[in-house]
């Protein structure tokens, strides 16, 4: 029963897990490699999750923390943690990638340069979350957010109006 | 381009994920969740081994040294084997104290990120401090031991002993320092240098 409601927790978050692979992680076979391992952490979490925080708080801290990891671990080092066979887990509609535009296109190009901690603040921001939201999932203050998020905006103009 | 357009772009790119992902749930059903949770607890596991194994191993070093005491050639290694175990012993706690101070799955990015660096910057310090441990504990625990076990007296061949304690000076150093140069201090840099990079994220504002 436990194992059907997580099913449907991840169901219903997909996109955010797709999202984070896809920018914490170039290379699609270590992209399968996260995947997993942010199931495997989800999962292991999943029976002590008692509501205090909100779900998706959650799953972005849990998905966020296990994407830095890595990233800084395996996709830099090109180092395989995961012993699990990917076949078993490997979740199909996750490889599909739709037609992005080209803002999107530019915009995880953008992502891909920026450092570990800057890429999860832009990840939250453009998923819509509420600066306050932000601030709890990355444990900073909500000013601190602001500051950043301006600071980003800055960046991300100047590099696409040089593109 | 503004970020609120980009914004905009992005709403849109979520609905077409939306449409075309798909979660293979049959195979999610059947994944091993549980058995998978033994790989997540590896470096707990290790440091409650090395605790326990190093405590076993300081107890029966002491009855060693107690059974021997009367002959100052084994009391004084066994002394010292007895505070270089404790001093690992000590090393190892500390590890397993860091350890438990972590909250892996309900911490904010931020602290759970430090947390885990600050016990990987720790550990990496801690293996110097074993590594140059190590040839002063093999000497000083090599004639204790041989004759607890094998009633064997190391001091009956003393060029063998000079020998031994010689060639496990100079290697032991030597591969202490080219080891910890090698394979851990590259890894200590990036990790203090990352908790530099926390800390600047953490308090950055206008």
């Amino acid at each position: 029963m436990e194992k059907e409601t997580f099913i449907s927790v991840i169901k219903d978050n997909q996109n955010l897990i797709y999202k984070i692979c896809y920018s914490y992680c170039s290379d699609p076979e270590n992209r399968k490699d996260l995947q997993q391992e942010i199931l495997i952490q989800l999962w292991n979490s999943f029976s002590k999750f008692d509501g205090r925080a909100k779900l998706s708080t959650w799953i972005y801290r849990i998905a966020l923390n296990t994407a830095i990891t890595f990233y800084r671990n395996d996709c830099k080092q090109n180092d395989k943690k995961v012993t699990i066979d990917a076949s078993i887990i490997s979740l199909t509609g996750f490889e599909y990638v739709p037609e992005q535009d080209e803002n999107i296109t530019m915009l995880y190009q953008f992502i891909e340069n920026l450092n570990e901690m800057d890429k999860a603040l832009i990840l939250l921001y453009l998923d819509d979350n509420k600066y306050k939201d932000i601030a709890e999932i990355l444990g900073i203050s909500e000013t601190n957010v602001a500051t950043k998020i301006n600071r980003i905006k800055k960046i991300l103009k100047e590099q696409f109006r040089n593109n | 381009m503004e970020l609120e357009e980009l914004k905009s772009a992005w709403a849109q790119y979520d609905k077409k994920l939306t449409k075309n992902l798909k979660l293979n749930e049959e195979l999610l059903r059947k994944m091993n969740l549980g058995k998978s949770k033994k790989e997540m607890n590896t470096p707990q596991i290790y440091e409650f081994i090395s605790f326990i194994t190093s405590f076993i191993f300081l107890l029966y070093s002491i009855i060693a040294t107690i059974t021997h005491s009367n002959e100052l050639k084994f009391l004084i290694p066994g002394i010292i084997s007895c505070l270089m175990t404790i001093a690992l012993i000590y090393l190892s706690g500390l590890k397993i104290k860091l350890l438990t101070e972590i909250d892996f799955y309900f911490s904010p990015v931020i602290e759970l990120q430090r947390s885990m660096n600050t016990f990987k910057q720790k550990s990496l310090e801690y293996k110097k401090y074993e590594f140059y441990i190590f040839p002063v504990f093999a000497i000083s625990t090599f004639p204790i031991l041989e004759i607890a076990l094998c009633h064997f007296d190391i001091y009956k061949h003393p060029t063998q002993f000079i020998i031994g304690v010689i060639l496990s000076l100079i290697l032991g150093y030597s591969l202490a320092n080219w080891g910890y140069k090698n394979l851990f201090d590259k890894k200590v840099k990036n990790t203090i240098k990352f908790l530099d990079e926390l800390s600047k994220f953490e308090n950055e504002q206008i």
